[in-house]
């Protein structure tokens, strides 16, 4: 993590935690390797959590009482400020580093590769847009927990009434001649003098720019969840009312390592999927494109309707089937 | 054996809010419907709002007054919010799993093998105000918005690093409730015994909304 205020930063690794955020790619073995990471201790002023359910209301009889709605999806958006405030100069770079790395996640992917084919013939390089940035993940203690979020929102306010931090040109004697106040407390602190102390590098020697003691934050984000959300499903085999995640964890919000979990969160020895190809073959682990199989419904296989209704071998009918991604057969033509 | 549906009560140990709401009866519960988990927390209500819209249409038409008017039937939104307070680390650990519990009925209730979401009912207890007749001490509602927001000027406890709990929470419910319907002639026969009630011939309870 970057310089912090020694206070802020004992008191954030004690008893709080910081605001922690990682790029992320697919390795090639299909693992999650980090791209990018930085965090900071924040001071929080507002979370909110907002949970939306979809539901369509379908038309009904005219007058009816009551229309006829039906479930889609829920969405959980979180809208998260904070203040960062900086008893030094340094703090208050690091605080305005770590806020350009925020505001960049907020805008899309892009690419160009530098050759003849990205560039025009005003030699302008011509960018690709790849699309939203799906690789950011947020850990904030047990609020947000590794989860893979969407940018939709981002604001920086400097709040100048706090004050600010000057340029100072004041020239100072030293052993080595006569040097500005600003310059030579950067070169202090970037030393790690102990004639500097921490609460006295309050002037700098960047001619026209000011550093703000406390910016204010403001981020919106939608939560994508790489697991399911929900009661029973497909990791919960004979369990509907347990919570479908399967983790031995609580959610959406944490409550600590040493505090046990209720029971229908906890985790189930999940059956995995049976390996329909065999393991030598090179190609078992790649995903293949799933082709619907086709076989034929014997007279083993019919019910007693159909021997009633006199249906036999020859009106065997042809079943289309597949195999899910949890090894589940799905009949496609029931 | 497979779990059985939660029913989660309220923390209680004597000196907390959860006490004062027991002795007052003061208990707001959710269900979710598809599952019959429950959760229950003291009925600090904040704000509360009953809306019944009708849904209509208007038409006007030149040198005719008053515009003409359809209605078809009638939504009924209701919106309330509550604060969750915690005054020790056992009774915010306590309160944590209650509300992640409520969150989680915003989720649906898959069948195994099947990837079909069903959407769950939620059915809200305990409020006076909230009922759908005076024989009935619940109002049925899908929660089209449910919120959860920190409130850090009340402060937080922080039992150890990683864990935070604030020590007041407010939590919001948006929702449109499913009106009562009455669906049998055993039903009306019962209100004219009963209530001394005769010809009645609404759909609903003569007795819906309750607000007392």
């Amino acid at each position: 993590m970057s310089y912090q205020f020694s206070n802020v930063e004992t008191s954030g690794r004690t008893k709080y935690f910081p605001l922690e955020i990682t790029r992320v790619s697919r390795s090639q073995t299909g693992g999650v390797e980090p791209t990018e990471e930085f965090s900071r201790f924040v001071f929080l002023t507002t979370y909110n959590e907002s949970f939306e359910a979809t539901w369509t209301v379908n038309d009904s009889n005219f007058g009816a009482v009551n229309k006829t709605f039906r479930y889609s999806q829920t969405n959980r958006k979180l809208s998260l400020s904070f203040k960062l405030p900086a008893r030094n100069v340094a703090d208050s770079k690091e605080n305005l580093d770590f806020c350009q790395k925020l505001a960049r996640l907020a805008y899309g992917k892009y690419y160009t590769s530098l050759d003849g084919s990205s560039i025009t013939e005003f030699n302008r390089p011509v960018y690709n847009y790849q699309g939203a940035l799906f690789d950011i993940r947020f850990n904030f203690g047990n609020l947000i927990r590794n989860e893979n979020v969407y940018i939709t929102e981002f604001s920086f306010t400097p709040n100048f009434d706090a004050g600010i931090f000057e340029y100072s040109a004041t020239p100072v004697t030293t052993e080595n001649g006569t040097e500005p106040l600003g310059r030579l407390k950067d070169r202090l602190f970037s030393e790690s003098s102990s004639d500097l102390p921490e609460t006295s590098y309050t002037s700098h020697g960047d001619l026209g720019k000011i550093y703000p003691k406390e910016v204010e934050v403001n981020i919106g984000m939608v939560i994508l969840h790489d697991y399911p959300l929900g009661f029973g499903g497909p990791r919960r085999e004979g369990e509907p009312l347990k919570w479908a995640e399967n983790r031995n964890r609580d959610w959406p919000h944490g409550t600590g390592p040493t505090y046990p979990v209720l029971e229908y969160m906890t985790e189930d020895e999940e059956a995995l999927p049976e390996l329909i190809v065999t393991p030598e073959d090179p190609e078992a682990e790649q995903d293949q494109p799933v082709e619907p199989q086709t076989t034929t419904r014997g007279r083993e296989e019919l019910t007693s309707e159909d021997v009633r209704a006199g249906r036999g071998a020859q009106q065997q009918e042809p079943v289309q089937w597949t195999v899910d991604e949890y090894g589940n057969i799905q009949v496609l033509n029931y | 054996m497979p779990v059985g549906p939660v029913n989660r009560g309220i923390y209680s140990d004597g000196r907390s809010a959860g006490a004062h709401a027991l002795g007052k009866g003061y208990i707001v519960t959710f269900k979710h419907v598809a599952t019959g988990h429950m959760v229950s927390f003291p009925a600090a209500i904040q704000n509360f709002s009953d809306a019944h819209s009708p849904d209509t249409s208007e038409q006007t038409f030149t040198s005719q007054m008053d515009p003409m008017i359809q209605q078809d039937g009638t939504a009924r939104n209701i919106s309330f919010s509550f604060v969750v307070a915690n005054s020790s680390v056992e009774e915010a650990r306590y309160n944590q799993q209650s509300v992640n519990l409520l969150l989680q009925m915003m989720y649906p209730r898959y069948e195994f093998g099947r990837r079909t979401a069903i959407g769950s009912y939620i059915e809200i207890s305990g409020l006076s105000f909230l009922r759908d007749s005076s024989t009935s001490n619940s109002t049925t509602v899908y929660i089209t918005n449910l919120t959860y927001d920190l409130n850090p000027d009340e402060g937080f406890i922080t039992p150890g690093p990683g864990e935070l709990y604030p020590i007041l929470l407010t939590i919001s419910v948006s929702a449109q409730a499913l009106i009562p319907e009455i669906t049998n002639i055993e039903e009306i026969n019962s209100i004219e015994v009963n209530e001394g009630i005769e010809d009645w011939r609404q759909p609903y309870p003569p007795s819906y909304p309750s607000y007392k």
